[in-house]
């Protein structure tokens, strides 16, 4: 293997690469010079620390690998565009050169969308993160793809907006990946998922041609060619610009909380809201175990299952809301458990530090998160439960349901444990899954409500589309013919 | 080995929640200058999965010291004190890069960063004199902005405060400390101790946050205990206007924007100390920028990021000059090198004051 570190004395480095290349570029340094004459130098790096640093994301079981000293994969060039056209000229470099490319925001995602599986370019787009106009009238923001969550988020707040999108990593991830694995926030059941949020992309697509979607409030043109984009994973062209929905900062929050016996009353209670067409902006109830986990100072929940809700906008509709959702969860058999709970939650909501904690110690887990209707529900929360637990070594073993609809819900499923001897992390990590696809498959669900497909669901999306694979597949192979749009994921392969 | 593994590699796996507040990553947008990621390459080297190399080496300097991530991070890290341990280890491989070995012997040779501007009046005269107060000066101010210096000493001398400068004073020590030479720091926190006892002095008082941190803070982290009270300038102006030993008085009713030092925010939380002093002067209007306080933004020039990259160190001063700009052209901060950072940036399109100059004005009549 080449590494790029200049002095031949060092020792060479010893860490293993997860997934070697197969292929070498035809030419590297030929298209080294033509990305570095494209974008400028400062914009172009195969600096080995670089390519360290854009080998992975945030999937549980690159931590693992890291902790030994492994790397999933390594790029071979990482780029840092500042224009759409920059995009579009480098898409036909790459087409022309059938080098693969990788969009990359901030590489929180957790299911390995962003690993370079096949080697070829990164393209960080970092360097494009200008909100180009927020427009209080039509209640509006523009703004480029490498934007951080929180950057956005408080910019758009000091403007007196919200615009609602509040996943766990608004910390660590950017508007283009929202978009490209169909994101969905804590705040969602108000303010919608990110495709409900959108309102129009600009995106280049795997030839190099330039899409814009019109800036309108609706329109019944045709397909909605655009949205193919959400979702995608960067498998069918690079976002370049989006145009969101955005909300006055709401005026006034309710926190409220309801502890129950059991998981079905407390679903059961958020239906029945939900059916009212009211809709809290955070809904989340946890099983016993993560009340346990995460809420073992509320003396009233112990042993059993908490409801938190989170009401905001105008005062006189969160006042009208929180009266109609406290008369429905009582009615349920809910036992008030006040604000309390509320405001641990917002406190801890993006503590992420149970990896950097256990990882370390051997642990080796993941989060799942699925939806289903709610007829379907408790059958399919239980048979997760069960089926998790089956694997060897697991010890951990819960969820709370975090997204809510009027037809159904979201459960996210934790598991853990410590793979027996001579099981290695992957065929451990990977047992579990499997049978937790496999059951809510059986069940009724779909495998994925907000993660995505990345590497890890790569094998369960033929099944979950059925007949509809077959069309993704074709669609993908009209746009990319060659295959250079982040390949390797998705399962489109096959 | 120095570095703390075990913490490097909980940094290194998390997903960088404190990225968005780390002003070289902002700077440089590159997954390997972000917290997480210069604590991986950390990690794959301090566990011979990577040798020491000049573009890792770098990395690990690429920092702008100013605890931003600390503020946001699930462990309270402070990435540049993980880096610290990592420094350490380059050090003892005698793999620094040659610029900071440079600066380093040359603090060693010479006990300052810079020669004592001609323009310092009388400060350095009164060796080791019995004191309650001790004026300690720093490099920075000594030797490029003798205004702060000789502010700070005219305000203790209205205020009748009876206090010594140390001849030929030492810099503190942070330079070699940042840099990963613990040993040569540790030279200078020794010599300190047994000044600072001559003197007898009750209080030290620090023109420079980074001083007023290292010798409150990491002075008794290498086992050297001063027996004194260690107050940053302002802190100390604040308490002598509370004892009406000043008042200001003249009115002063220009519109100014104030710069929080990184290492007297976050490190020393002192925030309001050189606010109260501010607005206690008649007229005078002070706004805030968007990044204040505990959220304030480096100026560039912290930690060692100027050293291995000047470039980067340029984009995060004009990224928070621009910012400061587009509330006032009068800036105000509590940091030497904040004040010459901006200075030489803005090249006199704006006006940078320490807080000691403005409280001067308001005392006499210029």
């Amino acid at each position: 293997m080449k590494h790029d570190i200049t002095d031949p004395n060092l020792p060479q480095p010893k860490y293993e690469v997860v997934y070697p290349r197969r292929q070498k570029l035809a030419d590297e340094k030929k298209i080294f010079e033509e990305l570095s004459q494209l974008l400028g130098s400062e914009n172009v790096s195969n600096r080995e620390v670089d390519k360290i640093a854009y080998s992975r994301d945030y999937w549980l079981l690159a931590s693992t690998w890291m902790i030994k000293g492994k790397v999933p994969a390594l790029p071979d060039f990482i780029v840092w565009p500042e224009n759409t056209e920059q995009i579009s000229k480098l898409v036909k470099l790459a087409n022309r050169e059938k080098v693969p490319i990788i969009p990359f925001g901030e590489g929180s995602g957790v299911v390995g969308g962003a690993v370079p599986v096949k080697g070829g370019i990164i393209i960080d787009m970092k360097k494009m993160n200008r909100i180009v106009k927020i427009d209080a009238t039509n209640l509006l923001v523009t703004v480029q793809p490498g934007i951080n969550g929180m950057t956005f988020e408080r910019t758009l707040n000091d403007a007196g907006f919200t615009c609602g999108h509040i996943p766990q990593s608004l910390y660590c991830s950017t508007l283009g990946g929202w978009l490209a694995s169909r994101a969905a926030g804590q705040f969602s059941t108000k303010y919608g998922k990110i495709e409900d949020i959108v309102v129009a992309i600009e995106a280049v697509l795997p030839q190099g041609e330039i899409i814009r979607s019109k800036i309108v409030p609706r329109s019944s043109t045709g397909p909605m060619i655009e949205k193919l984009l959400l979702g995608s994973e960067g498998t069918l062209g690079v976002i370049t610009e989006a145009t969101l929905k955005i909300w006055p900062y709401p005026e006034k929050r309710a926190l409220r909380s309801y502890a129950f016996d059991h998981l079905k009353p407390a679903l059961e209670a958020i239906r029945r809201i939900l059916a009212k067409n009211v809709y809290p902006a955070v809904v989340r109830i946890y099983d016993e175990l993560e009340v346990e986990r995460h809420f073992s100072e509320v003396e009233k929940a112990k042993g059993k299952c908490l409801l938190i809700l989170l009401m905001e906008g105008a005062k006189e509709l969160v006042e009208l809301e929180e009266k109609i959702s406290h008369r429905i969860c009582l009615e349920e058999e809910g036992n008030e458990c006040g604000e309390e709970p509320v405001q641990h939650w917002l406190k801890t909501r993006f503590d992420v530090t149970y990896s950097s904690i256990y990882l370390p110690q051997g642990f080796v887990g993941d989060t799942i998160e699925v939806a289903i209707t709610w007829d379907k529900a408790m059958n399919l929360y239980n048979s997760i439960i069960k089926t998790m637990k089956e694997t060897e070594g697991v010890f951990l073993a819960s969820a709370h349901a975090s997204h809510f609809y009027p037809q159904g819900v979201c459960f996210y499923f934790i598991f853990g444990g410590i793979p027996t001897e001579g099981v290695k992390p992957e065929e451990f990590f990977t047992a579990v899954w499997d049978n937790a696809m496999r059951t809510c498959l059986d069940a009724g669900g779909t495998i994925s409500h907000h993660h995505g497909v990345g590497l890890v669901r790569a094998k369960w999306l033929k099944e979950e589309l059925g007949e509809a694979y077959n069309v993704v597949k074709r669609i993908k192979k009209t746009l990319d013919p060659s295959n250079i749009m982040n390949p390797g994921k998705m399962g489109l392969e096959k | 080995m120095k570095a703390n593994l075990d913490n490097v590699l909980k940094c290194a796996i998390c997903p960088n929640m404190c990225r968005f507040a780390c002003p070289v990553l902002d700077a440089e947008k590159s997954e390997s200058t972000s917290p997480s990621g210069r604590m991986r390459i950390a990690y794959l080297m301090e566990t011979d999965k990577l040798p020491f190399f000049r573009e890792a080496i770098e990395l690990m300097y690429k920092c702008a010291g100013c605890s931003a991530c600390q503020f946001w991070c699930p462990f309270q890290f402070d990435v540049s004190d993980l880096s610290l341990g990592v420094m350490e280890d380059i050090v003892d491989k005698s793999k620094a890069p040659p610029v900071v070995v440079r600066l380093v012997k040359d603090l060693v040779k010479n006990r300052r960063l810079y020669r004592i501007s001609p323009h310092v009046r009388g400060l350095t005269e009164n060796s080791l004199r019995k004191a309650d107060v001790l004026f300690f000066v720093g490099c920075v101010s000594v030797g490029q902005l003798p205004g702060v210096v000789n502010s700070t000493a005219e305000i203790l001398k209205m205020a009748e405060v009876d206090f010594a400068t140390i001849s030929g004073q030492w810099c503190c020590g942070a330079p070699a400390e940042f840099f990963g030479f613990s040993e040569v720091f540790k030279q200078f926190a020794e010599r300190y101790a047994e000044d600072f006892e001559k003197i007898g002095c009750k209080t030290v008082v620090c023109d420079c946050p980074a001083c007023a941190y290292i010798l409150k803070e990491l002075y008794p982290l290498k086992g050297i205990k001063l027996g004194q009270e260690v107050l940053h300038s302002s802190q100390f102006f604040l308490r002598l206007i509370k004892e009406g030993l000043v008042k200001p008085k003249v009115p002063n009713n220009a519109t100014y924007v104030f710069h929080d030092p990184c290492l007297l925010a976050r490190k020393l939380k002192v925030e309001s100390d050189p606010r109260e002093v501010l607005t206690s002067i008649p007229g005078l209007k002070l706004r805030e920028p968007r990044f204040t306080g505990k959220e304030t933004w480096c100026c560039g020039n912290g930690g060692t990021v100027r050293m291995v990259s000047p470039k980067t160190a340029r984009k995060i001063t004009n990224r928070r000059l621009q910012e400061l700009n587009s509330i006032s052209n009068f800036i105000i901060t509590a940091c030497p090198t904040c004040e010459v950072t901006f200075k030489d940036a803005a090249a006199g399109e704006v006006e940078v004051f320490d807080v000691s100059e403005v409280l001067l004005k308001s005392l006499r009549k210029v």
